[in-house]
């Protein structure tokens, strides 16, 4: 961890609970019951937020950064790209022609290099996800462009 | 006496029957095959596999569900201890201590320890439901709302001593998981609150999607951050049963988690993650060394997993004998029943006296099946030990993504999942938990209703809650958990050096 991050996340968070706390004063009218609106705990919960936001931006450090190296940076964010466009095409292409080409992609992403595994596991594991979830326990899959 | 065995002995011969004995062993093997998988746990599997279920007998079908149920929460701690990936949101505290036990190459023991106190705690649950069913349910009733908020304040300020680092980030982390819990419709006037006009919200942010997020794809970003020929699934895994020592170190959990789980799981609407957390913060108070708590301790698996079977034997006795559920599972357990045309409440016992007590009995059979199962099947599981860090945590993703599609079939909870999994990866990177967050989007909803219906009620007199005794209490214990540490904190501060303690 590093100060530096910390600070940042408490920022954040002070950033979150204020818009929270902003917006939440537009919900709900008074109510005859003496209880309290739908803006109470938004607003309560905002304050709260910034609160705790602020004192861990203020506070001391905790720690010593952490020290990561590029590849694995690069793998990190491999990885994202990846989720992102396979959560993209996921409903447009469907899950079978989404699924296995994604999958293979993480896996090279992760580092494996050796084609025969990578197609063997994305093909095998995406068939038996499919099978799983589809077939044994009928959840409605996207069918993509193999439904039409 | 003699009445209630009279009432066992005709439970058993229901039970006993071919036909339900084997729902009973089909219900706890697919429970467990499916609480495995990440992002399934016991509402999801129950809910989707109630369908199945109207061709049969309400007795038969209700033994299978309820053998779901347990196998599901049993299976939810594989996948906690193995990839740091709860189940369900019971088994979140599991991963704490268990998957540090799996890293440190003891896995074998935490999986043992884990079927063990199920199976301790689920058979004791059932013979607590069978004994104490009506007393319990005399106190649960003593219940308001005041309570409930009571119960559930002092749970999430306790919180912040969860992962031992920092109290102020724990608290952080909890009202931000409340703040989330507000998003969609008002409980009490429908309200749309932060919904932005997206559909989706309206029913507010999913837990599961933002489980998976802040655990699963946290984990698998955290594992691609650091060089992978540190495989964290590298040391050997010899002895599945615990050890003396292990054993000697449990030797009280496993009695106090299933009291504490059984008694939180007969509490309408507080369910097994609420009792999970409340055991191993209880385990973490009694401990010698509650500094170690986190680091892989065999208590910090023993206890949530005792008290969340426990719940599920408590969450029965709200559902038979008031027609109130005590879990999210056991709601839709009471949706499939009402769906047979059976009213759950205090008849039940008189008009369908096979299906309660045919139902616990079936729970004891199911228990011990379980154990003789699971034991010899935690080998399948601990192969996935073997598997290469580079090939499982794609398919972790593979089974997030799938998993979490299934519960909703509805894209934009895969993107919440995504977002939440880079949220979960930069907070867990700078030391803040991400487990209160889960809770507190769970309990607030409920806890927001509870409290303004206790102001309702009171006509917005907030002293209400100091009048209510049980709700006072439990207020007190929270402030105290606050306030205590802080004082001994200045306590240490003020006393000039030297001076003993």
């Amino acid at each position: 961890m590093s100060r530096r991050g910390e600070r940042a996340l408490g920022a954040g968070f002070v950033l979150v609970g204020i818009a929270a706390a902003a917006l939440a004063t537009g919900f709900g009218q008074g109510t005859e019951t003496g209880g309290p609106t739908a803006r109470f705990f938004p607003v309560l919960l905002g304050l709260l937020t910034t609160g705790l936001g602020a004192a861990i931006a203020l506070r001391a450090p905790s720690g010593a950064a952490a020290v990561t190296p590029p590849e694995g940076l690069l793998r990190a964010l491999g990885t994202l790209v990846v989720l992102f466009a396979y959560l993209a095409v996921f409903e447009r292409l469907g899950f079978l022609l989404a699924t296995a080409p994604s999958l293979a992609l993480l896996l090279v992403v992760f580092g494996e290099r050796r084609w025969p595994v990578v197609a063997s596991v994305a093909v095998v594991a995406t068939a038996a996800a499919y099978a799983v979830f589809a077939v044994w326990l009928g959840v409605p899959l996207p069918a993509g462009l193999a439904g039409r | 006496m003699s009445d209630l065995l009279q009432h066992l002995g005709f439970g058993f011969a229901v039970a006993l029957a071919p036909v339900n004995l084997l729902y009973c062993f089909l219900g706890v093997v697919v429970g467990t095959a499916i609480g495995v998988l990440p992002g399934i746990g016991p509402v999801t599997t129950v809910a989707m596999l109630v369908p199945l279920t109207f061709g049969m007998s309400p007795t038969a079908a209700l033994i299978l569900l309820a053998g779901i149920y347990y196998g599901s929460q049993y299976g939810g701690s594989t996948t906690a201890i193995l990839i740091n990936t709860p189940g369900e949101t019971s088994s979140v505290m599991t991963c704490l201590d268990g998957y540090q036990m799996a890293r440190q190459g003891r896995a074998g023991p935490a999986l043992g320890m884990a079927a063990i106190g199920s199976f301790v705690a689920g058979t004791a649950s059932v013979v607590l439901l069978m004994l104490l069913a009506r007393p319990l349910v005399r106190v649960a009733l003593e219940f308001g709302p005041a309570e409930y908020f009571a119960i559930m304040v002092l749970a999430l300020l306790t919180l912040g001593g969860l992962t031992g680092e920092s109290v102020l980030k724990g608290l952080l982390t909890a009202a931000f998981g409340l703040l989330l819990g507000t998003i969609g419709s008002d409980p009490l006037t429908g309200t749309p609150r932060f919904t932005f006009g997206v559909p989706s919200l309206l029913d507010g942010l999913e837990f599961l999607p933002v489980t998976m997020g802040l655990f699963a794809v946290a984990e698998v970003l955290a594992t691609a951050t650091r060089p992978l020929t540190q495989d964290v699934y590298a040391a050997p895994i010899r002895g599945l049963l615990p050890s003396r020592e292990d054993w000697r170190a449990c030797r009280w959990t496993l009695p106090r988690a299933t009291l504490i789980g059984f008694v939180v799981g007969v509490l309408p609407g507080a369910g097994a993650t609420l009792a999970s957390i409340l055991a191993y913060l209880a385990e973490k108070r009694a401990s010698r060394h509650p500094e170690r708590f986190g680091t892989g301790v065999i208590e910090g698996v023993a206890a949530p997993e005792t008290a969340n079977n426990a719940a599920s034997g408590g969450a029965m006795v709200p559902l038979l004998t008031l027609g109130v559920p005590g879990s999210g599972t056991t709601a839709v357990m009471l949706g499939a029943l009402m769906l047979w045309g059976l009213r759950p409440g205090p008849l039940l016992f008189e008009k369908n006296p096979e299906l309660v007590w045919g139902l616990i009995a079936s729970m004891y059979i199911g228990n011990v099946l379980l154990l003789v199962l699971n034991l010899p099947l935690i080998g399948l599981w601990v192969r996935l030990l073997t598997v290469p860090a580079r090939i499982l945590f794609p398919l972790v993703l593979l089974f997030c993504v799938t998993g979490t599609y299934a519960v909703s079939a509805n894209v934009f909870d895969l993107w919440v999942m995504l977002a939440f999994g880079v949220l979960g990866f930069f907070l867990q990177r700078h030391g803040f938990p991400v487990a209160p967050i889960v809770l507190g989007l769970i309990l607030g909803p409920m806890l927001e209703t509870h409290f303004r219906r206790a102001l309702i009620v009171s006509r917005g007199d907030y002293a209400f809650f100091l009048h209510r005794p049980i709700a006072a209490g439990l207020l007190a214990l929270a402030a105290a958990y606050l306030v205590l540490p802080v004082i001994a904190w200045a306590w240490r501060v003020r006393r000039p050096a030297g001076l003993p303690a």
